[in-house]
């Protein structure tokens, strides 16, 4: 099982807890501004994994990320695996945040693996012959090179897949996010 | 059912803005998707303090571990947003509403800044994935969206939509 990540029982490194990061006051009141429209990220025969959009915070990013697989590839994409390597993986949060037979995403800020965090939504639907994943990410810090790295790879079928995405000008649009929540917000324009 | 929407990566056809705001609650539009077929609507609805607790004694939900229906201190209710229908109709804008019903929809009750003892500020977040099906000829989608209950006005945005020129070609298909 490959890794771009420390593992946490390495010496110097923290165990790895996503629940208990809390995005800054500003990034958690704002809508984002889109940062990137919709991209196919991997795809082969049946199975395929796209950006539907990525939405730049004032200090991180968010993805949101879909997977498709049709039914007859689903035993390729979700193989029996043992229970300890599901544990591990679980337990190590590598995966799509979520399942361990979900795909496996690796975004890369500044050309270093950035550990997501699920984000608001994460859904899953199983019908007419298709699986299909709905998963919103939470990239945390900002790349300063205008390039951020997604590695997807789902099962032994669909094999690691890497797509740079150029985000010109990424500050100045994450200094655009639209705030929503605001303890006084001014009436609407009549 | 499946939609369009489940198959490919639909054409960005408007980005993020305010749809209703209250005191500590907000309606947003995060994004609308085009496809030839209809349109996409990604909504979030966030709140905190008051407005978070009244959210979530709004509604019903179930104990994550007994089980139990959890009964609602206020009038249950919920963030309303409607698009106005083809045909003239019942509001005095000489327009029928038609609220749209939405396709997902998760929730969750959370907690800003919480830390030891402290349980932090109340937190809510919702988001909403509505489906229009049709793309307006004039690129123009007006939105009612509010959740009065909690203090969030209806209020009508109309959107002017991008980016729907050849539909057909712009969805990246995923299967």
């Amino acid at each position: 099982m490959s890794t771009p990540y420390p593992r946490p029982w390495e010496p110097g490194q923290q165990p790895w807890k996503p629940w208990q990061i809390e995005d800054s006051e500003q990034t958690w009141r704002s809508l984002g501004a889109i940062a990137h429209g919709p991209v196919l990220l991997a795809e082969v025969p049946g199975i395929a994994i796209g950006l539907r959009c990525l939405f730049a915070h004032p200090d991180r990013l968010t993805a949101w990320l879909v997977a498709r697989a049709d039914a007859a590839f689903i035993p390729q994409v979700l193989p029996a695996r043992s229970e300890a390597e599901a544990a591990v993986q679980s337990a190590l949060w590598e995966h799509w945040p979520g399942q361990p037979n979900d795909p496996l995403v690796h975004a890369f800020v500044d050309h270093v693996p950035q550990r997501l965090v699920l984000g608001e939504r994460n859904d899953t639907y199983n019908g007419h012959g298709v699986l299909r994943l709905s998963c919103a990410v939470r990239v945390l810090g900002m790349p300063t090179d205008d390039r951020l790295g997604f590695e997807v790879s789902w099962g032994p079928a669909l094999a690691p897949t890497t797509t740079t995405l150029h985000l010109p000008g990424l500050r100045q649009i994450a200094a655009s996010a639209v705030p929503f929540v605001e303890d006084r917000p001014s009436p609407p324009a009549t | 059912m499946s939609s369009s929407f489940d198959d490919g990566l639909g054409a960005v056809a408007h980005g993020p803005c305010v749809l209703s705001a209250g005191p500590g609650i907000g309606i947003g539009l995060r994004c609308v998707f085009a496809y030839p077929d209809g349109l996409l609507l990604s909504v979030e609805v966030k709140a905190v303090g008051q407005a978070a607790r009244d959210a979530d004694e709004s509604r019903i939900h179930f104990g994550s571990r007994s089980g139990h229906r959890h009964v609602p201190r206020l009038p249950i209710s919920s963030p309303r947003l409607s698009v106005p229908a083809p045909a003239a109709g019942l509001r005095p804008d000489g327009q029928l509403w038609l609220r749209l019903e939405p396709h997902h929809d998760s929730r969750n009750r959370t907690s800003r800044g919480a830390g030891g003892e402290d349980p932090g500020t109340p937190a809510y977040v919702q988001d909403l994935d509505l489906w229009w099906p049709t793309v307006p000829e004039d690129a123009r989608l007006p939105v009612e969206a509010g959740w009065p209950e909690l203090g969030a006005p209806m209020t009508t945005t109309v959107l002017a939509l991008r980016n729907l020129d050849d539909l057909a070609e712009k969805v990246v298909r995923l299967a």
